[in-house]
């Protein structure tokens, strides 16, 4: 099949890859000349892992090619909708004008018989109005429709949830639609991959509840291990014994920093924003606490480090061991790593970060703080190092190692995954969030 | 090992025939002498599957027997406590009278080393303050222990819990207490049930933060359910789509008019109260909104009812299918089903009230109720009927025999488990909750 991927970000460079990979021939379009750049030299212009290798595969073949020119799109079956919806600048709501605008700039370009399909994640009732605003657009030879099919990849491992996802949502008005999208998707269906077909505003809402409901999750335990920390209780043998419910399950149960990136947090403010539209605000005010509890946990880690440092922050140094908000990605979005990080700096403590992938993103973000090009550059003379993401190189550091390096033996583990019994017995006074 | 079990209501009834089905010599304990009587005839109090089945065989064999003595349970090697720990009357918070009582009455009993194993959900805090009242007061001292084993069966499936838990948590001071829990529970844990063993505290938290996440999974679906109805959208397909997310889990996904019973409510309430305690409120608000979300669902079938019927209940026939919390049980603590069916009798409605096991209890808690001798009785000129407990029988009714009694073929299925479209076929209104 022919295939367009409008707007090629974290989302929708992997999708018009994973389409290529799939056996389709794909153009991916974005207003965006060096992402686009970059993609048609085979590189990615993030970290994502296996991406690069596959776009080396599939770029300069007939397969897959990427332009900022929309009129390349003309021809295709199906075309992805994949901008971006960030959150507004003056309010919680999500703001569409890349939506708006992408289905503008793709309509004039539609002919014959396709299905627009939007991947993007949109407040309920966007679709609806799409599909309409769409349908005044196109020229009277297309015959278009709009479906919504919402994206589950995790960064991290987008490449291998874009080939096999976990499911399917089809948000369809029509049998065609769902028809060309199960043929897209073939060979997932076919490894038994679970479709669930459904309408526009459902599919729409899939996703936001998807996300509000792991975002409930993590801030549920980290609320618990608020109590476990007054009440003198372990958050990760709790975790332990609440996962062994199959009606609750361990997944996402880690106590720690909490949740950031580029959809949890906006995600979670947008459909609040939108219930209160729809005159339903009461229904998702739990998220307000959700939202409150994860920022709390950000605050929490900033007072252990000032604890630590001897009650105040002014001249110390103080080690910050990541930066992406979460291990296997560049994405600083909403860090909570950079969060804390900025945090301390302007409490007057002199702050070393490291990544082992976001710096580059990082200090684009927040210039003013130090980049140091390893852990233990970072953590030289520090007063306190502060694990704050959990790359895997930071769990295996070896804490007599860093004790030579330190001003002083303190550790804070925001991802409660350090050994702490190793670290204690290297000397270190060891922190984690809501264990002893 | 002898064994006594000191409280025999719902859980320690249950875990008395358990531990003797087990092979251990047991007696339970519990100062009402009717639930004594009872229990040594081989009726249990209660409706339980199975659990008359189990009294007799093991009442029959002599290796479990009843008494309102207390004095009986000495000699015993573990003691069980299971009494109640109900919410207080003039607060949010547990009372705890009845474990203070059980102790002291035990305590002077322990003259050898002995175990006493908490099983009665409690907030934190409350296991140390027994075990140091303990060893103060028992002949044996510190050689009379406590541990805390906190209970996770499910009423309708209590028995299969209790001898195939999914998890065991054993809150322990000491090495010993590990190895007699180890040793009672052997069968089970051969068997592959997991064990955790954690200290006092992590031990009470488990099981109040196990009861927390499950009652916010079951407020999330139905928080996302009421912005379902106002989106047009569906959420049994919605919450089919995020069941398969393996984070998420289908489990406890069901919109509907949400939990009671005497569980989670209260633990709900007594964790945000012991929260209270500890200084930390805020970490817990999260679970006020899921109490109100909760007691909402129950509103808006009250409301949904009054819509149906015209508006004013005065002078309208309710048929209420279901009195228990939940189905396969006759508990009707906290019952949705009942406190909607008394809400709409005070306002004016003829309410008929049908369970198949929980009329005798219900009655007992809503005397001015009227309860019907069958489904057909109950509906017999209803002009609104209302499905609140799913029991199966209610999912087998024949929508087209039904249609035939009622004064107005109107259904409202509260737990969203009817086949709307036979419903409606058969030329019912059919209202779900959350769904179109
Ligand atoms: N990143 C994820 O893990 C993920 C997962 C699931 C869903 N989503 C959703 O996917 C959407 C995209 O997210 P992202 O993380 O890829 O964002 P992103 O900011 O990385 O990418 C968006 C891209 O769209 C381009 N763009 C903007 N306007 C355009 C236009 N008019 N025409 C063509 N291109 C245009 C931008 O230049 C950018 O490259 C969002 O709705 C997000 O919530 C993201
Ligand atoms: N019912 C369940 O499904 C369930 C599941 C897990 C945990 N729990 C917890 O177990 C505990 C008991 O719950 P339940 O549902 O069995 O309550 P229940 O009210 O049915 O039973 C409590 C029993 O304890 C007896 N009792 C009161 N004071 C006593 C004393 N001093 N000595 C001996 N017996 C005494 C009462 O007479 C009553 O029979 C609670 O803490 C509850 O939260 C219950």
């Amino acid at each position: 099949m022919r295939i367009s991927v409008i707007g090629t970000g974290y989302l929708g460079a992997v999708h018009a890859v994973g389409m290529a990979e799939l056996g389709h021939t794909v153009v991916g379009v974005d207003v965006d000349e060096t992402k686009v750049a970059a993609l048609s030299r085979g590189e990615a212009p993030f970290y994502e892992p296996g991406l690069d290798e596959l776009l080396r595969k599939h770029v300069g073949t007939e397969r897959l090619r990427y332009t900022t020119d929309m009129a390349e799109i003309e021809g295709c079956d199906v075309h992805f909708i994949c901008v971006g919806t960030p959150q507004r600048r003056d309010g919680l709501g999500a703001d569409l004008t890349h939506v708006d605008r992408a289905v503008d700039a793709l309509a004039p370009h539609l002919n014959g018989s396709c299905v627009v399909v939007g991947k993007s994640t949109v407040p309920v009732g966007t679709a609806r109005r799409l599909a309409d605003r769409l349908a005044k657009l196109v020229s009277s030879s297309a015959d278009v429709d709009l479906a919504w099919n919402p994206e589950f990849l995790r960064e991290g491992f987008a490449v291998s949830d874009t080939l096999y996802p976990d499911r399917l949502v089809l948000g369809v008005s029509t049998q065609r639609a769902e028809e060309r999208l199960r043929e897209v998707y073939a060979r997932a269906i076919e490894a038994t991959t679970p479709v669930v077909v459904t309408d526009l505003a459902t599919a729409e809402l899939v996703k936001v509840s998807a996300n509000a409901f792991l975002a409930t999750k993590i801030s549920f335990i980290n609320a618990i291990s608020e109590i476990c920390e007054v009440a003198g209780a372990d958050v990760t043998q709790l975790a332990d014994a609440i996962g062994h419910d199959e009606r609750i399950g361990r997944k996402f149960l880690n106590a720690g920093l909490g949740f950031g990136g580029g959809c949890l947090p906006k995600d979670i403010r947008a459909f609040m924003a939108r219930a209160g539209e729809l005159g339903a605000s009461h229904a998702l005010s739990f998220l307000g606490e959700v939202d409150a509890i994860n920022v709390r946990r950000r605050e929490r880690v900033a007072e252990i480090a000032r604890e630590l440092a001897g009650g105040h922050l002014i001249g110390r140094r103080i080690a910050v061991l990541g930066a992406a908000f979460k291990p296997e990605s560049d994405d600083v979005r909403d860090s909570p790593a950079l969060n804390v990080a900025g945090r301390l700096q302007l409490q007057g403590a002199h702050v070393a970060v490291y990544d082992p992938k976001a710096m580059e993103n990082a200090r684009a973000v927040f210039p003013t703080l130090e980049y140091a090009p390893a852990a233990v550059d970072a953590c030289r003379g520090a007063d306190v190092v502060l694990h704050l993401t959990e790359w895997r190189e930071f769990r295996e550091l070896d804490p007599r190692e860093l004790a030579d390096v330190v001003a002083a033996r303190n550790v804070v583990d925001g991802r409660n995954c350090l050994d702490a019994a190793g670290w204690r017995a290297a000397g270190w006074t060891y922190r984690g969030l809501g264990r002893p | 090992m002898r064994v006594s079990v000191i409280g025999t209501g719902y859980l320690g009834s249950v875990h008395a025939a358990g531990m003797a089905e087990l092979g251990y010599s047991v007696v339970g304990i519990d100062p009402d002498a009717d639930k004594i009587a009872a229990l040594s005839a081989g009726s249990a109090p209660i409706f339980e599957p199975g659990l008359d089945e189990l009294l007799m065989r093991h009442l029959r064999s002599g290796s479990l027997r009843f008494s309102s003595d207390v004095e009986d349970a000495a000699g015993a090697d573990v003691h069980f406590v299971c009494v109640g720990t109900p919410q207080l009357s003039d607060g949010l918070g547990a009372d705890l009278t009845d474990i203070h009582a059980a102790i002291d009455s035990l305590a002077p009993l322990l003259d050898r080393p002995s175990l006493v194993v908490g099983k009665s959900t409690v907030p934190v805090g409350t296991a140390h303050q027994l075990s140091d009242k303990l060893a103060r007061r028992a002949p044996a001292g510190a050689d009379a222990e406590l541990a805390w084993n906190p209970e996770f069966l499910r009423e309708g499936r209590a028995i299969e819990d209790t001898l195939r838990p999914d998890r065991l948590v054993f809150g322990v001071n000491s090495e010993r207490a590990e190895k007699i829990l180890r040793e009672l529970y052997g069968t089970a844990i051969a068997g592959g049930t997991p064990v955790v063993v954690t200290d006092l505290a992590t031990s009470e938290l488990v099981k109040v933060s196990a009861n927390a996440f499950l009652a916010t999974k079951i407020s999330f679906i139905n928080a996302i359910a009421e912005v379902a109805e106002v989106s047009g959208a569906d959420i049994t397909s919605l919450a089919d789509a995020l069941g398969y997310d393996d984070r998420i889990g289908r489990k406890f996904l069901n919109a509907g008019v949400g939990f009671g019973g005497g569980c989670l409510p209260k633990d709900l309430r007594a964790f945000m109260a012991r929260a209270g305690e500890l200084g930390v409120a805020d970490a817990l608000t999260l679970l006020g909104e899921v109490d109100a979300i909760n007691l909402r669902q129950r509103e808006r079938v009250v409301e949904l009812a009054q819509r149906l019927a015209g508006g004013s209940m005065i002078g309208r026939r309710v048929a209420v299918l279901g009195a228990a919390f939940k189905p396969h049980s006759d508990d009707v603590r906290d019952s949705p089903a009942l406190t909607i069916a008394g809400q709409l009798h005070l306002q004016g409605a003829d309410v008929a009230v049908f369970d198949p096991q929980a009329m005798e209890k219900a009655r007992v808690i809503y005397p001015t109720l009227e309860y019907a001798d069958s489904v057909v009785d109950a509906c017999t000129g209803a002009h609104v009927v209302l499905l609140l407990t799913e029991w199966p029988e209610f999912r087998e009714l024949d929508p087209a025999e039904l249609g035939d009694v009622v004064a107005a073929r109107v259904v409202v299925d509260g737990r969203n488990c009817l086949d709307g479209n036979a419903w409606r076929a058969a030329g019912w209104t059919y209202r779900g909750l959350g769904r179109r």
